[in-house]
């Protein structure tokens, strides 16, 4: 039993992944069709990768699984791309929505699309709702590109849930977007082995009485790929106080080392680790950090 | 008449709570349950909650002021997660024992160790022999008509005992969903109006003594009869799904549900939320040929053991997916129990235990599949309780 519609989204903590999720999953309802939307957040944190699965069906829905084949991907956060695959598992025919505000013809996309609609959400967002939080704009910008619900159902839920300029945020997206058929797309990307790693018991390795299965060796995370802007150090304002050093929350800035306390010439930010939260921007002076648009990588 | 909503399992269970009038509600907030406790503290805020929220510090608070409550003959209720039911332990047990009909969600967690906070019935499968009547449903609709559905078993005179309705953390509580829910005059007539004790009451102008030292003959009665309401709540819990069927237009199978068995050879065994990806697994594997069916279990206790005889004792085989480990045995808690509830047949059913979806882990229509040709397998070779467990992990596909 083929399911009809399968979608994934892509976003960060804080971006209305999930909330956005919910919305389509209303709409469907709403136009009679069956529908449900699961979330997986590993760390409930601003900036961390999140996902979340659709499916729109005739039909009540019966699994309650992740999605794995998705017709449609919806990519919040272009630079997510830098940590996540976010094409995994996309079958022939199958749609990239994806906020950004490159042409959608130089995207590097993978085997498997067909069709990608391009639109700047981030730019959007900010012009219509003043902040950068681009959901309900790709919502707009899903519904143009897939045809899977009705943008007016989307645009009147948005409102419900976000504010009536949320609405005008969805049309905006709805409008805005730019299409591009990739002429590689149609061929299916690799399926998965149908196969799991099932193994009898008896074909684990053997470990030592006291030696634990997971976690031998020191889980790092590296929190630098949830970030979405980059903090940007100027010498010339900076006095070498510290309060950058003290407030940031992961002490992912410090003192240049070999370069005493109180220099001019003092910090670095580790980009391993820095979330791009602001707090060095909002806690400096001198106003020495700036924030700037994360970029992605070639 | 109903109305069509879309709901997270969370929201479908506040709801189905709130439709029940309850008196009193007293919840301490934890990870996946947290939304629980947000929706029912939003309705208080909006007037649409009869019940008086109570605010506590922890979850032994939460489970002691409602038994302070229901021993005064409020209607009741709370929801709770791993940890929170850990610290839960002590008046979990007391609850049964003093037959209030509390109903509690249980919003199943992994427990840790290691450090999670995903989906997995280890937490309430544990406390399975507390005396709790325990229910693991499917989807949210399936959350919100059990909810109801629980106050009915649990202040049924034959019963007077508290009942869990437990369901995946993430998989049901997080996903939203369309559910049809029931309007408030059709709950107000399915449910007694009020909980009214007189086997156990705080009233001044009655006074009794309640849970005093209790000598070991004393001691044996109260379990006698505990055991005894337990097993009448067999039957009640099939009224409770037949009366809701006939006043909703839905009904969920009593303490199990059985799928496309009737001619199966084999079968797989499901609890919660994986049900329905086994559903589909077992649909495919018939349009190839192989006469599979699928077992629900709904009622862990009481335990359908009748029932679960009589579904699987002509079977050539099946297998149980379990999202839990009952150490020591090695396999899942379910699976144990099938075996204890089939060897008075005089011969071995094969059977295969899988373990798989722990840690909130997918369960998905591949891993289904493949159990399902493992199960096949296994019962050609006939395949018994001694095969190893089949770790069921790293399911990707569908």
């Amino acid at each position: 039993m083929p399911l009809a519609k399968e979608l994934r989204l892509h976003g960060r903590g804080g971006q209305g992944t999930v909330k956005a999720s919910e919305i389509i999953v209303h709409s469907a309802v709403r136009q009679g069709l069956y529908a449900n939307s699961i979330p997986y957040f590993g760390f409930e944190r601003r900036g961390a990768p999140v996902s979340a699965f659709v499916r729109i069906s005739g039909e009540p829905i019966r699994p309650k699984t992740q999605v794995y084949h998705p017709n449609c991907v919806v990519v919040l956060d272009e630079t997510l791309m830098n940590a996540v695959d976010v094409f995994e598992g996309m079958p022939g025919g199958s749609v990239l929505v994806l906020n950004t505000k490159r042409e959608p013809s130089l995207l590097p996309v993978k085997a498997g699309v067909t069709s990608v609609a391009a639109v700047d959400a981030t730019g959007i967002s900010l012009d219509v709702l003043g902040r950068a939080v681009p959901n309900t704009v790709m919502l707009g910008a899903f519904c143009r590109a897939t045809g899977w619900v009705v943008v007016s159902d989307v645009a009147e839920r948005a409102a419900q849930a976000f504010g009536p300029s949320n609405a005008k945020a969805v049309m905006r997206g709805y409008d805005a977007v730019r299409t591009f058929s990739p002429r590689s797309g149609g061929s299916a990307a690799a399926r998965p082995s149908e196969d799991g790693d099932t193994a009898s018991i008896d074909e684990w390795p053997e470990t030592g009485p006291h030696e634990a299965p997971v976690g031998t060796e020191l889980y790092v995370l590296e929190t630098g790929e949830w970030r979405s802007h980059r903090p940007v150090w100027q010498a010339e304002a900076c006095n070498g106080c510290g309060v950058c050093v003290v407030s940031c929350p992961v002490g992912a800035v410090s003192f240049n080392a070999g370069v005493p306390p109180r220099s001019r010439r003092g910090v670095a930010v580790d980009l391993t680790y820095c979330k791009g939260c602001g707090i060095c921007v909002t806690e400096c002076p001198r106003d020495a950090f700036s924030l700037v648009e994360e970029g992605v990588r070639a | 008449m109903t109305t069509v909503q879309v709901l997270s399992g969370n929201q479908a269970a506040a709801i189905g709570a709130k439709l029940c009038r309850p008196d009193v509600i007293a919840a301490y907030p934890i990870t996946p349950q947290t939304p629980i406790v947000e929706h029912l503290a939003q309705m208080a805020a909006d007037g649409e909650l009869t019940a008086s929220l109570c605010e506590v510090e922890s979850e032994h608070s939460a489970l002691s002021v409602l038994q302070g409550a229901a021993l005064t003959g409020c209607r009741t209720f709370t929801a709770t997660s791993s940890q929170g039911l850990s610290l839960m332990y002590e008046p979990y047990f007391r609850t049964p024992t003093l037959r209030l009909p509390i109903v509690m969600v249980i919003v199943n967690r992994e427990m840790i160790s290691p450090q999670t906070v995903w989906g997995g019935p280890q937490d309430s499968l544990t406390l399975r022999d507390a005396g709790w009547v325990q229910l693991y449903v499917e989807d949210n609709q399936e959350i919100l008509d059990t909810v109801i559905q629980a106050f009915r078993i649990a202040e049924d005179r034959r019963v007077l005992l508290p009942v869990n309705v437990c369901y995946d953390g993430f998989y049901l509580s997080h996903m939203t969903e369309r559910v049809d829910v029931p309007d408030q005059s059709d709950v107000d007539d399915y449910l007694p109006s009020s909980y009214e004790p007189e086997h156990i009451l705080l009233d001044p102008e009655r006074p009794m003594s309640v849970d005093p030292l209790t000598p070991g003959a004393l001691l044996t009665e109260y379990r006698r009869k505990q055991v005894l309401a337990m097993s009448r709540a067999a039957q009640v819990i099939k009224e409770a799904d037949a009366s809701f069927g006939r006043k909703f237009g839905r009904h969920w199978g009593g303490p199990v549900s059985a799928y496309r068995l009737a001619d199966a050879e084999f079968a797989l065994v499901t609890l919660g939320s994986m049900t329905g990806a086994a559903r589909v697994a077992v649909d495919e594997a018939r349009d190839r040929g192989v006469p599979v069916g699928l077992v629900k279990v709904r009622s862990v206790r009481p335990w359908p053991a009748t029932e679960l005889f009589r579904l699987l004792k002509d079977l050539r085989g099946f297998g149980v997916v379990d999202r839990n480990v009952s150490f020591g045995w090695g396999t899942g808690i379910i699976h144990q129990e099938l075996r204890a509830t089939l060897s008075d047949l005089g011969r071995p059913v094969p059977s295969v235990a899988f373990v798989g979806g722990l840690g909130g882990e997918d369960l998905t229509v591949d891993l289904m599949t493949k159990a399902v040709r493992t199960v096949v397998e296994a019962s050609r070779r006939g395949g018994t309780a001694t095969c190893p467990t089949v770790w069921l992990s790293g399911g990707r596909g569908r």
